[in-house]
């Protein structure tokens, strides 16, 4: 465990994460980013903040408790893909408390919700990703669907597409509620398959 | 030979032209490059936000899987050099390529055009490609490929989208999408505006390519030699940024320049219509527009004697003292849009107003009231009947004031057409001095 720790950059996954935590659940949370110059013209696209905290720690995290890894491991006894992601859940475990603190502390009136659904949405897709053979680049899917909903988020009229939820405030998006337990669903499946079997050469980009 | 199914570039080029097609689909209105390739070329200046994140990640991609390549004891066999060749060039080809189908969707959209292409948009945009490639280079040679490709992502958006509102404006031009402002149907883009962007590309890939030659984190191990080409790629650097400071002095904040007189095509009548190539290229417009301020001319109203293109960031009058109506138009307007659009020449000049208005709500009333009317009298001698309904229609588009300006305009029509036009000029007169004028009924309303 200990030496799983260390191949994982522990301290400084648990740093980040910490300190993305307190950037989305402190004075910012409320903020929405504007996005100029993409999408239709005459309304330009917002972003929450807390998604790109969540962007930061999914990106680093993944890195970080993967970089250790070697592609047979991927098929060892051991289940060290389950270390990796016990340790990337835990990080983000540390990173929703800071969260929660930070927005105790700011007496921001924050979403907590929000920044749970960002947080599990855009990390389940990494490791979502990771189960279906995206590998070490896992970690690039979140930030692409997010620059992807950005481009294409309002409709003519306006309104969010229920699809682009990154860009939605509302916590409770359908789609949002699906993609956390489709990912969800697919991480438990890949680590709880016989390890021989969880290996998917023809699905590797590297 | 690397085999170019291990090119991320070809993988990621697939994707990149999908989104490429859907957001011109989706995001590009047609009414904004009809008829004009070097608007339509320069629109492609925004996917410069799909295209450049993939010349940058494929790139960085590249470098993680140049640098995990090599052994321990493994001897230089090839120049630095050599090797980014050998690694980027689909990355460039590939962003080129989605850039150009951009163009070229673009082109499409905008249909047969009397303007030739514009070579030098393009020239500048695949340059910036190339800088953007250079640049994921760098980083995938730094910093480790999973957190170098999001990286890559975001400093590319960075840098393409938020300098579109610093300033100064020369900096928009660096990087490029600003020039999706060009242009109107009278107006070219201004060449200064591509070729900042060429120039500082151009050098600044210099400059990166000094910082790619060090290997990375490997070269450093040759500290003496790595010190002064990091030096000398930031002397580079200084020097594409004032370069480009000096090549894009006097832009302004839109990149588009108004057509000189000289290169309007101007129809011999009374009054003198003068409009773009651009302008008349779907339909012929030029007759109408005459026609309709001759029937204003006739009737007593401010005579016009010259008609132009309504310059971008009109400041000064739309109807001048000295007869000349600068009007807006598009290729491919209907008769019935040509008559608005001429006749609106009248009402916009009555927004031209410097007081405090007394009465916001009737003044913009009694605006509508005479812009109806303008549209009325000229459909009534150059429109069909429907077409005369419709034009009024679409003046009066407020529903909740569309009834009682709909009975008032009635009663003006009633009156005598020399009464007509005293009441209009009158009207003019006093809500361009912020009042509020006595309706043609004789009630204040």
């Amino acid at each position: 465990m200990k030496s799983a720790l260390r191949t994982r950059y522990f301290v400084s996954t648990a740093l980040i994460a910490i300190v993305c935590g307190l950037m989305a659940g402190g004075a910012l949370s409320t903020l929405d980013v504007g996005l100029p110059t993409v999408g239709i013209p005459s309304i330009a696209p917002t972003i929450p903040f807390p998604v790109i905290p969540a962007l930061i720690i999914g990106v680093f995290t993944h890195w970080a408790s993967t970089a250790g890894e070697l592609p047979w491991m991927d098929a060892s006894s051991r289940n060290i893909v389950l270390h990796s992601v016990a340790i990337y859940t835990t990080a983000w475990f540390f990173g929703l408390a800071a969260a929660a603190i930070s927005m105790a502390v700011s007496s921001e009136n924050g979403d907590f919700l929000l920044i749970i659904r960002d947080f599990a949405g855009l990390a389940l897709m990494t490791l979502g990703a990771r189960s279906l053979g995206a590998g070490r680049y896992a970690g690039v899917i979140p930030p692409t669907y997010v620059l992807i909903t950005c481009f294409f988020a309002r409709s003519h009229t306006g309104a969010i597409n229920s699809w682009a939820w990154p860009m939605d405030r509302d916590p409770a998006n359908p789609i949002a509620i699906i993609t956390i337990l489709v990912c969800l669903a697919l991480t438990l499946g890949n680590l709880w398959r016989p390890t021989s079997h969880r290996n998917y050469p023809w699905l590797k980009l590297h | 030979m690397i085999p170019w199914y291990r090119r991320p570039a070809w993988w990621l080029f697939a994707p990149a032209a999908i989104i490429v097609t859907v957001y011109i689909s989706a995001n590009v209105s047609t009414d904004q490059i009809v008829a004009h390739r070097e608007a339509a070329i320069a629109a492609s200046s925004l996917l410069l936000f799909v295209s450049a994140p993939l010349a940058g990640v494929s790139a960085a991609l590249e470098a993680g899987r140049e640098r995990q390549s090599r052994g321990l004891l493994e001897t230089k066999t090839r120049s630095e050099l050599h090797v980014l060749w050998v690694r980027i060039w689909p990355s460039i080809l590939s962003s080129c390529l989605v850039q150009l189908l951009a163009i070229a969707y673009l082109l499409a959209r905008a249909g047969s055009a009397p303007d030739p292409v514009s070579w030098l948009i393009p020239i500048a945009l695949c340059a910036a490609l190339v800088l953007h490639s250079l640049a994921g280079y760098v980083i995938g040679q730094w910093v480790p490929t999973a957190m170098a490709v999001p990286l890559t992502i975001l400093l590319s958006y960075v840098w393409v989208a938020f300098t579109w509102t610093v300033e100064p404006t020369q900096l928009r031009y660096m990087a490029g999408p600003v020039m999706a402002m060009c242009c109107s149907p009278a107006q070219k883009l201004d060449s200064q505006a591509p070729l900042t962007l060429l120039v500082f590309s151009l050098i600044m890939a210099v400059a990166y390519l000094g910082v790619a030659v060090i290997g990375g984190r490997r070269g450093l191990k040759n500290a003496v030699s790595a010190l002064p080409r990091l030096v000398t790629s930031l002397v580079i650097a200084g020097f594409a940024f004032s370069v480009a400071l000096t090549t894009g002095n006097g832009i302004g904040v839109l990149p588009g320049r108004n057509l000189a007189i000289s290169e309007l095509q101007c129809a011999s009548q009374e009054p003198t219509v003068c409009l773009s190539a651009v302008q008349i290229a779907r339909r012929d417009s030029r007759d109408l527009v005459g026609k309709t301020f001759a029937v204003f001319n006739d009737i007593g109203l401010q005579p016009v004697q010259r008609v132009e293109p309504v310059p971008a960031m009109i400041t000064g009058d739309v109807l001048t003292s000295t007869g000349t109506a600068f009007v807006s138009m598009k290729p491919g307007m209907s008769p019935l849009e040509v008559v608005h659009s001429a006749a609106s020449t009248y009402s916009s000049q009555l927004d031209r107003f410097t007081c405090d208005l007394q009465n916001p709500q009737k003044w913009f009333e009694t605006r509508y009231l005479v812009q109806a009317w303008l549209d009325g009298t000229a459909a009534k001698r150059l429109l069909t009947t429907d077409e005369q309904e419709a034009i009024i229609n679409f003046s009066l588009t407020d529903p909740t004031t569309s009834e009682a300006l709909k009975s008032n305009l009635s009663v003006l029509n009633r009156l005598p057409e020399h009464q007509q036009a005293a009441w209009i000029t009158s009207a003019s007169k006093d809500l361009l001095h912020c009042k509020v004028p006595i309706m043609p009924g004789g009630n204040a309303s």
